[in-house]
């Protein structure tokens, strides 16, 4: 058997690639080992990252031990930052304007919004026509739509982007004659030219929270607040939001998030956050969390993201309120906290029991659905909930 | 595991090639059966096993027909049981689901069918295996008595789940003998890189275009978006499959191996008959070899010449997975080929080379179709999006999807062509140190954008996985 090892070569550029090759092999697999502290949590990406598989013969069986060191490598991997905006950039120099979901306009990110998921459309509708049957109470509905539908003309050419304003008056049309709908498409659409959504991140800002907060009161009966009314104070101007975090695409400008407060109106005299029933709720003096404003995450400036219940309390004069929301709420309550002495608020997401166990439902004068299009179909899903 | 993850470029790779170069010459023959087997088992720690089963079993039926030298009748016995025994691990794992589906429509039968998962590469291991035992009882080759050795050749990392296939024949010198030199190590991490770049970058970018069709309902679709669709999915298996090759062939040098050529720009090919002998061309020549030859060939007269194609092609569709529409892929290129044979060939020859080529295209294409698409019925539909657009030529989500992949599209056809080879060819005769500069350079160049998109990876499958 003759197995040599032959330095010998033609040329010294032959040697020069296995050198550059094994090096660079051998170079990211040792800092891959030897990283000394790995974190678990990407705040520039806002996504936890893959722990070290748990290697046993189940795992190794069904091949999760495999799967799961494989991510774990691609999220542990040296400057890893690094290699996903090289990505970006090089995905954005060969003419591609779609990454991660995300559409790259010029002047704002459009998280894709493909395809209704007109499946649901029924589902969603019962049941919050049964809600609204169950419970005696006034119950409002509000459909954000997102910017993919105001902003669609900043959507590529022929990108799949579906006509949200006839989902959501279809949506409307299905919904009982007891429940109101509180239908801010048009009035967010007239305003389109101001900055009233994002450019980095998924939600609606304030000014655009303001807007609805105005067709709100129209509709629900209270005397809503002039914008000459509020203080509006720039909390930050560099926020960098979630659709910023999928695409890590540095060429659009950070957003500002504004908190408006009016000291003509009410006062806030109490927040209470709860995390289950049983638990004692934390209470605050405030809506805004401002050390929220140090992190990536800026938008939990308000209320620290989202809570399974909230209530607030505040010297208005009017009746109780609940909203059963998702996190473009979270920007919107602060207006109704000068209309209605107590203002409740639901993440179904997040809550551990029924929601008759966190409030008494009966007890509230008005009951309103606050969602954007992004989740609807798992959001209104109230079913096994309200059956409770 | 798969060349083209994390877990196999930064540590396997590194690890199992330090290992192999530092040890002595009898050991490494060691290193590379348990490099094998290390590498089979991260992507199938059960199946493993019946790989081991079936070497074995093919081990001993070679020690056997060479222990038997003179007794036909024992020889014939000892081929028959590994031919039985390798046909019967593809009847059992990748054809029983089919077969019993149709004795189930067909007869008043009810059988269970158990849903046996496809293990990784069964369609390649065995018919490398059976391709030692088959050339043994022919008198082709030697007989391998290291049992190690034989093990090494089935596992050999490179090619055991996507091929190339390499037969027994063509590495029985290098088993034993090889040397691995710079130079070869060199060429093979330049050819390693430029299959490594075919697959992250080409083939999972423009797949994800044909993804996107598919999943589209084929009922609504305007022409451009399925011709798109269609030629995305031409261009990504191509891609996918010849940069698989490459990347075998690339470590096979590496490990001081010559493996065959397995892709020779088949999409510039003049013929059905000339484009199977520059795609997939290890898997034709085994049909060649093992079937078609034995069935007769050409030496029969030219209707059972014509037979003999239908079957072989009819087998080699089938190869590919165990349905009516890879059959008819088989077909559709038998009775092509069979049309060429009986004259067509040299209608071809006659006419200008760019309509030939174009003729060539566009059969491989409408082979995809067949090949890609789920059951006969949509099949049909995404036929009748081609040619009729559902009443839509062009609408705006094909000129979204043109305009999104017009990079991936120019790319690919450019490298379907030989102007890349050409072109290295033209360097290398501008001297070694200009032609070694640039090598180094763009080779460079393409691990790091490799790495880029690997480390980002969301959509990384192998094609050729599933056969």
């Amino acid at each position: 058997m003759k197995l040599k090892l032959n330095l010998e070569t033609k040329s010294d550029t032959t040697k020069i690639l296995p050198m550059i090759f094994f090096s660079c092999l051998i170079l990211f697999g040792l800092l891959i080992i030897l990283e000394p502290k790995k974190p678990t949590f990407s705040e520039i990406e806002n996504r936890s990252l893959a722990a070290f598989p748990e290697v046993n013969l189940k795992t190794i069986e069904n091949r999760e031990a495999m799967n799961g060191i494989e991510t774990y490598i691609a999220d542990h991997f040296p400057e890893r930052i690094f290699w996903v905006k090289t990505k970006t950039a090089i995905e954005m120099a060969i003419g591609s304007r779609e990454i991660n979901g995300v559409y790259i306009s010029k002047e704002r990110f459009i998280h894709k919004m493909p395809a209704a998921d007109n499946e649901n459309v029924n589902g969603n509708a019962d049941n919050t026509n049964q809600f609204a049957d169950s419970y005696d109470t006034r119950v409002y509905v509000m459909l954000v739509p997102t910017a993919a539908a105001i902003y669609s003309d900043l959507v590529p050419y022929g990108a799949p982007n579906f006509n949200q304003k006839e989902y959501l008056a279809d949506v409307y049309d299905r919904l009982d004659g007891n429940i109101t709908p509180v239908d801010i498409y048009d009035e967010l659409y007239s305003k389109k030219d101001e900055y009233i959504y994002y450019r980095t991140d998924h939600h609606w800002n304030t000014a655009g929270a303001f807007i609805a907060y105005q067709k709100a009161g129209e509709v629900m009966g209270f005397e809503p607040l002039l914008e000459q009314d509020f203080e509006i104070e720039h909390a930050t101007d560099e926020f960098l939001g979630s659709r910023y975090s999928n695409v890590l695409y540095d060429g659009m400008k950070a957003d500002t998030i504004d908190i408006y407060t009016s000291p003509s109106g009410a006062e806030v005299t109490s927040v209470e956050i709860s995390v289950s029933p049983d638990s004692e709720p934390a209470v605050y003096d405030d809506m805004y969390f401002r050390e929220w404003l140090k992190t990536k995450n800026k938008y939990g400036v308000f209320f620290s993201g989202d809570q399974p219940f909230i209530s607030i309390k505040s010297t208005a004069k009017g009746g109780k309120i609940l909203v059963i929301k998702d996190s473009y709420a979270n920007c919107f309550i602060p207006f109704l906290t000068n209309h209605y002495s107590e203002v409740a608020v639901l993440d179904l997401r997040y809550i551990n029991a029924s929601p008759d166990e966190y409030a008494d439902i009966n007890d509230f004068d008005s009951v309103l659905f606050l969602y954007n299009m992004i989740d609807i179909p798992l959001n209104l899903d109230l079913g096994d909930q309200t059956a409770g | 595991m798969v060349f083209s993850s994390l877990v196999f470029l930064f540590f396997f790779l590194p690890i199992t090639l330090i290992v192999y170069f530092l040890s002595g010459k009898r050991l490494k023959n060691i290193v590379l059966l348990l490099s094998g087997l290390i590498f089979y088992a991260w992507g199938e720690p059960l199946y493993v096993l019946i790989m081991i089963v079936s070497a074995a079993i093919d081990y001993f039926a070679g020690r056997l027909l060479d222990k038997f030298k003179r007794n036909e009748k024992l020889r014939r016995v000892f081929l028959l049981v590994s031919v039985v025994m390798n046909l019967g691990l593809l009847a059992v794992f990748k054809y029983s689901s089919f077969f019993i589906g149709i004795i189930n429509d067909l007869t008043v039968f009810d059988i269970k069918d158990p849903n046996l998962p496809l293990p990784i590469g069964i369609s390649f291991y065995t018919f490398q295996s059976m391709s030692y035992t088959i050339d043994l009882y022919r008198r082709h080759i030697k007989v391998q008595k290291k049992f190690s050795s034989f093990l090494c050749y089935v596992t050999l990392f490179p090619q055991i789940v996507a091929g190339p296939i390499v037969r027994y024949a063509d590495v029985a010198n290098e088993i034993d003998d090889r040397t691995v030199t710079a130079d070869k190590v060199s060429d093979g991490i330049g050819i390693f890189i430029k299959g490594l770049a075919k697959k992250v970058l080409i083939a999972n970018n423009i797949g994800m275009l044909w993804t996107t069709v598919k999943a589209m309902e084929f009922s609504e679709i305007s022409a451009l978006t399925a011709w798109l669709g269609i030629l995305a999915f031409t261009f990504q298996i191509y891609f996918d499959f010849s940069g698989y090759s490459d990347m075998a062939v690339g470590l096979g040098k590496m490990l001081g191996f010559d493996f065959p050529q397995n892709f020779d720009h088949p999409y510039i090919s003049k013929s059905v008959t000339e484009f199977w002998r520059r795609w997939h061309i290890t898997l034709g020549t085994w049909f060649r070899e093992y079937v078609y030859i034995p069935l007769g060939g050409n030496r029969k007269g030219l209707s059972r010449t014509c037979i003999n194609l239908l079957i072989t092609w009819t087998l080699t569709g089938f190869w590919h997975g165990a349905s009516f529409n890879f059959l008819l892929w088989g077909l559709y290129f038998g009775i092509l080929i069979v049309i060429e044979k009986l004259g067509f060939a040299k209608i071809l020859e006659k006419l200008p080379k760019i309509i030939s080529k174009l003729y060539t295209f566009i059969i491989a294409v409408f082979g995809w179709v067949l090949f890609d698409t789920e059951t006969l019925a949509d099949t049909g539909k995404f036929f009748k999006a081609m040619f009729t657009g559902n009443g839509v030529f062009a609408d705006s989500t094909a000129v979204y999807l043109l305009s999104g992949y017009l990079f991936w599209f120019i790319i690919s056809a450019l490298g379907s062509t030989e102007i890349f080879d050409n072109s290295v060819k033209k360097l290398q005769d501008k001297g070694s140190l200009i032609y070694g500069f640039t090598k180094t350079l763009t080779v460079s160049a393409m691990l790091f954008i490799c790495i880029v998109f690997l480390v980002n990876a969301t959509y990384n499958p192998f094609l050729y996985f599933r056969f």
